[in-house]
């Protein structure tokens, strides 16, 4: 392999890389159940929700009644389920959301998505390397569309990438990694923009360009040596 | 001896070796005993080893040979070897005999009576005659093994012939091949270089080495001599190392090598130079270690691959060592000063320049040269020390990365003075000399508490940095003083008690481990009253966590709990953890939050350490049970009014129980009899126990019989009775007139109890019983009695709930006699499979099936409880034949849904060793519970799945085609498809492409990368990663 374009990047330790605990640090408020119980060690000899003990007790036992209920056998299990099998229904209706709690597509998320990537002339990430930063991921819903479905509002995801070097020649191959690493990991409702930074690459109006010509970057898709890098620099992705 | 034995010999030789070998002997042996002289058996040999043919005397001469190897070494005088030895050198040159010749000279080399003329004619007739080229490997081996016989006995013999010996030797080396051959030849050569008188042939003996270098080596698959590729490397290095004449030729060859592009080469370049630097010595090193230094500093200042810096670094620590040797100071214009000189002067300006990338190598560079000895230590540190320290300055504009390379710097210095001056950590200090650091000890602590103290919390690797710092800088020999150590304590309880960032509390805590370790003090003094302090404490009226800056009491728990590393700082914390928790109760409301946490503290460190012999657990026995058995029991007897209800809460008692169980099974017979008494005393003959306080006693007494159908006392404490049972050795008798009928009143007890936990305990009581003190006769009483009313009422009572009640006892008793392979049992278990067609009792039917099998935290091994090893097995194959068969007869779904819910239930407490082999019988199964409409049926079907995939790939693939649809509709969000259904299903399918054979699995591709493009959507964050990774699984799978 011929010399690295930049042989001696500025690297971020992994600890200064942005996680989600530290972000949900600051962000968590203070009366919500999970911060009046911190996790803990004493978690692995006994965790501290009341509803554990009980649920252990009824576990173990056929009988499991509530201390005041008096006599009265509290049945589990009472309703059972018919066995159905083969059934598909409507596939996936909005109604069918509301059981349970929206946890929505934040820029943690897109970040953790590609920070992971490797980058192709480095044994490093993205995201060590500082090329993904998180206050560079933009995330806009548009808020017009609120009588239609969760699922159908389009959602922009719009990323800026910082090339290691000015002159960075593989700006490019990193900006179609991200963008195909979001297209495969993010619903087709995400509409994504990838540019490079102001002012952090020689040709920037080029190279953004060609990120966002969706006919190039399917060209580029077709390419198989190309498939081929891309692949490795995905197979980090965790 | 007759002409007719030799000839017998001669024939044997091409037939059975055992025949020829036992002739050898016999003729040996006719020697030995003067049965036959010497010269009539070369005599009767003497025509045939004359004899044209080329066969036969080879033959004969094998003959010499090996009786020669058989006679005993001090058999034959020296006029008989000197013959024989001619004799044999004589035939040297018959190549086709050279190696039965060189067999029989071995032999004589060994004798006790060889004399130095033999020995020398000897010597030369191998030297001359040989030509190594026509031999074998095998031939070439015997004439090595006699040179180096010849070292090893004869060496001054050998000695007052150096060229003859040294020639005639480089020619035999010459153009050898074989790896056991060269792993003798290069000891041989380095004997030469390093025993003999060289200097006429220094360059030939050298080259008869290095041109082996670098060797490289790949063992045969069958070796048959266990020669690595590394002992050859290893022989060839000592070959090289062996004389300083060598250095002229060996350090340019080797600098040479090292612009090699084979890594391997590289660093056997630089690991034969620090062999060679060792070896040549101080005066021949001097004149090299300009050109090494140049040679191998860019190495490390270019960040070369994997550990070539580091060899380097040992390289120039090896460097340092032999040009100090024996030096108490560094004499000016020494090659030792010069080079320290020249050593700062490279790395100083790099390390100066804080931008550089050239810094840290750098360090690297110059703190090995200053660990390498007490000189060299001195004269880097004070080369650049004090330059570093004032480009240190945080309140400068200097970035903080910048700052972060001097720390670096700094901190290469400190563990050099700790590796070179000791370390507290090692048991005895190897070094008497004062730290060469302390003259720079203020500064270098002011510059690391003030980088850590002052940075922002959000440079993490910044402030870890710092902390190490400051905690190498405490674990140094006699460095730090006790006020300096408290400090640096105090900023390490500050960061546990008060930095939100995870690896820096961490970083924090295992810090305090490692000082508590060496300074038990500093725990119990320093951190132990900062941690408490911030606990709760309603006496001084903040019951809640004291200020917001500070964390929860359960972090300071869990911290508390990793501090006790040993059993004195352990022994400290539960007294006072105890003496808190009557006050610690009333901060409480009923949930007994924090009266839990402490209690749960304890049972932690009890659970971390229990296996730890050193820790004196009957001790903790002694103190802990009675006070814990006292504390809540007063409680729940409202004996005093300061005990707060918090203390016998639900929780306080459970763990209180496991703690009681913990400490009861690890102590011996003994102190368990004691204990048995007083325990039966206070639960179930109600008289004085020496578990309860003096003060509480004579009352508990009166008020207290848990054990009674008619008690009317407080409930909720039996647990702590079948703990403290649970963790008795099976040796102990019980101090009850009779188990059985105990036993069954238990089971009498245990109907009248409405309380869970009560019910629970004595159902595990009598499980226990049943176990640990049944003898084969009570089993089958108890069985025939018990249990059989037990059954009949399950079967035939008209009332629901009487039912249900039999069902959970009978699955706690059978589960005893499950775990011990009683096979009278099986017929129980099978009433119980039968219920699962009951529409009233097959949901509890499904839940016994579980109960009877499942690993209990009491009724456990390791709580002496019998458990066979073959239980779960039977009692599976048992239960999996009854279950398919009745699902596959039954007709109505809801009796078919139970059959499954049972199967699932089962596995989950299955290893996969025993679910493999009946996986064909209930796989049907299995397929059809992945669409139920049960949550847990379907997760516990997908979690076998996943579990049996890896060891029953081949039989998963043939029904992939049913499986992936129906893992792909457990994606599909809706209620019966919970998140952790959806999230396990993903990683089935993801592991598929690790267990399952590519081409196998290629088919389903295009239809799951598809499927789950909405499931990326899923309102779950764990679901769409799962989501992700399954598919990121199947794009990275070639098409």
């Amino acid at each position: 392999m011929s010399e690295p374009i930049n042989a001696n990047p500025k690297i971020i330790s992994l600890e200064d890389l942005p996680t989600r605990e530290a972000a949900s640090d600051i962000t968590s408020s203070a009366n919500s159940k999970a911060a009046a119980f911190p996790s803990s060690a004493l978690d692995s000899v006994f965790p501290i929700s009341r509803s554990s003990l009980d649920e252990a007790y009824a576990a173990l036992l056929l009988i499991a009644e509530k201390k005041d209920a008096d006599g009265d056998v509290e049945m589990k299990e009472e309703e059972a389920p018919v066995l159905s099998s083969g059934e598909s229904e409507s596939g996936s209706s909005d109604d069918d959301e509301d059981f349970e709690d929206e946890e929505p597509i934040d820029e943690q998320e897109i970040y953790d998505l590609i920070a992971s990537i490797s980058d192709p002339e480095h044994p490093l990430t993205l995201g060590q390397l500082a090329v993904v930063n998180k206050p560079d991921i933009h995330i806009t819903r548009s808020s017009s569309a609120d009588s239609r479905g969760r699922r159908q509002r389009i959602t922009r995801v719009k990323v800026e990438i910082t090339p290691t070097i000015t002159h960075c020649s593989l700006a490019t191959l990193i900006g179609l990694g991200i963008r195909v690493r979001l297209e495969r990991c993010l619903p087709p409702r995400y509409r994504v923009e990838i540019n490079v930074k102001k002012g952090t690459h020689q040709s920037e109006s080029q190279v953004n360009r060609q990120l966002n010509d969706k006919e190039r970057v399917a060209a580029a898709c077709e390419n198989q040596q190309l498939v081929g890098v891309l692949s490795g620099m995905l197979a980090t992705c965790k | 001896m007759s002409k007719q034995t030799i000839d017998q010999y001669l024939v044997s030789l091409g037939g059975v070796p055992d025949e020829s070998d036992k002739i050898a002997d016999q003729i040996a042996n006719d020697l030995q005993s003067g049965t036959t002289r010497l010269v009539d058996f070369i005599q009767n040999l003497g025509p045939y080893l004359t004899d044209e043919d080329v066969g036969i005397r080879m033959k004969s001469l094998n003959c010499v040979s090996t009786v020669l190897t058989k006679l005993p070494t001090p058999q034959l005088n020296s006029r008989q070897i000197t013959m024989l030895s001619a004799f044999l050198s004589e035939k040297l040159d018959d190549e086709e005999c050279t190696k039965e010749a060189a067999d029989g000279l071995l032999a004589l080399l060994s004798m006790e009576h060889i004399a130095a003329s033999s020995v020398k004619d000897m010597a030369s007739a191998v030297f001359s005659k040989i030509d190594m080229k026509k031999h074998a490997q095998g031939v070439r081996y015997l004439v090595y093994q006699i040179i180096e016989k010849l070292f090893e006995k004869h060496l001054t013999v050998l000695k007052s012939m150096n060229d003859t010996t040294i020639d005639g030797f480089l020619q035999l080396v010459s153009g050898e091949k074989d790896p056991r051959n060269l792993m003798i030849g290069f000891s041989l050569l380095k004997t030469l270089a390093k025993e003999f008188d060289i200097e006429k042939s220094v360059e030939p003996l050298f080259d008869a080495s290095f041109c082996y270098f670098p060797i490289t080596f790949r063992p045969p698959p069958d070796d048959p001599y266990g020669i690595t590729s590394e002992d050859l490397k290893l022989k060839l290095r000592e070959s090289i190392a062996a004389s300083p004449l060598f250095a002229p030729f060996a350090f340019p060859s080797l600098i040479e090598k090292l612009t090699s592009s084979s890594l391997s080469v590289k660093k056997d370049a630089i690991l034969t130079m620090s062999a060679c630097i060792e070896s040549y010595g101080t005066v021949t090193v001097s004149e090299y270690w300009e050109k090494l230094f140049n040679a191998v500093k860019f190495e490390v200042l270019h960040d070369g691959e994997e550990d070539v810096p580091n060899l380097v670094c040992d390289l120039l620590k090896v460097l340092t060592r032999t040009l100090a040797f024996g030096q108490l100071r560094v004499i000016d214009d020494s090659p030792l000063d010069l080079f320290l000189k020249a050593v700062v002067a490279e790395c100083k300006p790099h390390m100066t320049n804080l931008d550089s990338r050239q810094a840290k190598p750098a360090s690297k560079i110059l703190s090995s040269v200053a660990e390498a000895s007490y000189i060299s230590f001195d004269a880097a540190a004070e080369g650049v020390l004090v330059s570093i320290l004032n480009l240190v300055d945080f309140a400068s504009t200097a970035t903080l990365s910048e700052q972060k390379t001097a720390l670096e710097s700094l901190m290469a210095f400190i563990e050099a003075s700790g590796n070179l001056y000791g370390w507290r950590t090692e048991a005895v200090r190897t070094s008497k000399r004062e730290n060469g650091l302390l003259p720079y000890k203020d500064s270098f602590f002011e510059v690391f508490c003030k980088g850590f103290v002052s940075v922002p919390a959000e440079e993490v690797s910044f402030k870890l940095l710092a902390l190490q710092g400051i905690v190498r800088m405490s674990l140094l020999h006699s460095f730090l003083d006790e006020s300096e150590m408290g400090l640096v304590v105090q900023y390490l309880d500050e960061t546990v008690l008060t930095q939100q960032n995870e690896s820096l509390c961490a970083a924090a805590l295992s810090s305090l481990q490692a000082l508590g370790r060496v300074k038990a003090d500093l725990i119990l003094n320093i951190a132990f009253p900062a941690f408490l302090s911030q606990l709760p404490d309603p006496e001084l009226g903040n019951i809640e966590t004291p200020t917001s800056s500070t964390k929860h009491y359960r972090i300071i728990l869990s911290a508390l709990a990793d501090l006790c590393i040993d059993k004195g700082i352990f022994d400290t914390l539960t007294v006072r953890l105890l003496n808190r928790l009557p006050s610690a109760a009333k901060s409480d409301d009923n949930n007994a939050d924090f009266t839990q946490s402490i209690l749960a503290a304890i049972l932690l460190v009890l659970q971390r350490k229990i296996g730890e012999e050193d820790w004196d657990w009957l001790y903790f026995f002694q103190t802990l049970v009675p006070k814990l058995f006292s504390v809540v029991i007063a409680a729940a007897l409202e004996l005093n009014t300061q005990l707060h209800p918090a203390l016998y809460a639900p929780a306080s008692v459970a763990i209180a129980g496991k703690i009681i169980n913990l400490l009861v099974r690890s102590v011996p017979v003994e102190a368990q009899t004691l204990f048995t008494q007083e325990l039966f005393n206070l639960f179930v003959s109600s008289k004085d126990s020496a578990l309860i306080s003096e003060q509480y006693r004579p009352q508990v007494s009166i008020l207290y019989k848990p054990l009674s159908s008619d008690s009317t006392g407080p409930e909720g404490l039996v647990e702590l009775f079948t703990a403290a049972v649970a963790g008795l050795r099976r040796e102990i008798s019980l101090p009850v007139s009779n188990a059985l009928e105990f036993a069954a009143n238990i089971v009498t007890v245990s109907e009248t109890r409405k309380n869970p936990q009560d019910r629970l305990a004595l159902l595990r009581l009598v499980a226990l019983i049943v176990s640990k003190w049944f003898s084969k006769e009570d089993d089958a009483v108890f069985l025939n009695t018990t249990v059989a009313q037990l059954r009949k009422t399950l079967a035939e009572s008209e009332d629901l709930q009487e039912r249900i009640i039999s069902l959970e006892q009978i699955s706690w008793i059978v589960k005893a006699y499950v775990f011990k392979s009683n096979r009278q049992s099986f017929e129980t278990i099978e009433q119980v499979i039968g219920l699962l067609r009951d529409a009233e009792m097959g949901p509890y039917a499904c839940k016994a099936c579980g109960i009877m099998i499942s690993d209990d935290e009491i009724v456990d091994k390791a709580n002496y409880v019998v458990v066979r090893l073959l239980a779960k097995q039977s009692y599976f194959s048992f239960c999996v034949v009854k279950i398919v068969d009745g699902f596959s007869s039954s007709v109505d779904t809801a009796s078919k849904r139970h059959y499954l819910v049972a199967l699932s239930t089962i596995l989950q407490h299955m290893p996969g060793k025993i679910v493999l082999p009946q996986l064909q019988t209930f796989l049907p199964l299995l397929l059809q519970s992945l669409s139920v409409d049960d949550a847990q049926v379907k997760l516990a079907s997908i979690d076998t799945i996943s579990a049996t995939m890896a060891d029953a790939s081949a039989t998963m693939t043939e029904h992939l085609s049913t499986i992936i649809p129906r893992l792909l509709q457990a994606t599909v969000p809706k209620p019966s498809n919970p998140a952790n259904v959806r999230a396990a299903a993903l990683s089935a399918l993801a592991s598929f492409t690790k267990t399952i054979a590519a081409d196998s699995l290629r088919p389903f591709r295009a239809e799951i990368i598809r499927k789950l493009l909405p499931v990326l959507d899923d309102a779950r964050r764990d679901v769409r990663k799962a989501a992700v990774d399954c598919r990121q699984a199947y794009f990275a799978m070639e098409a």
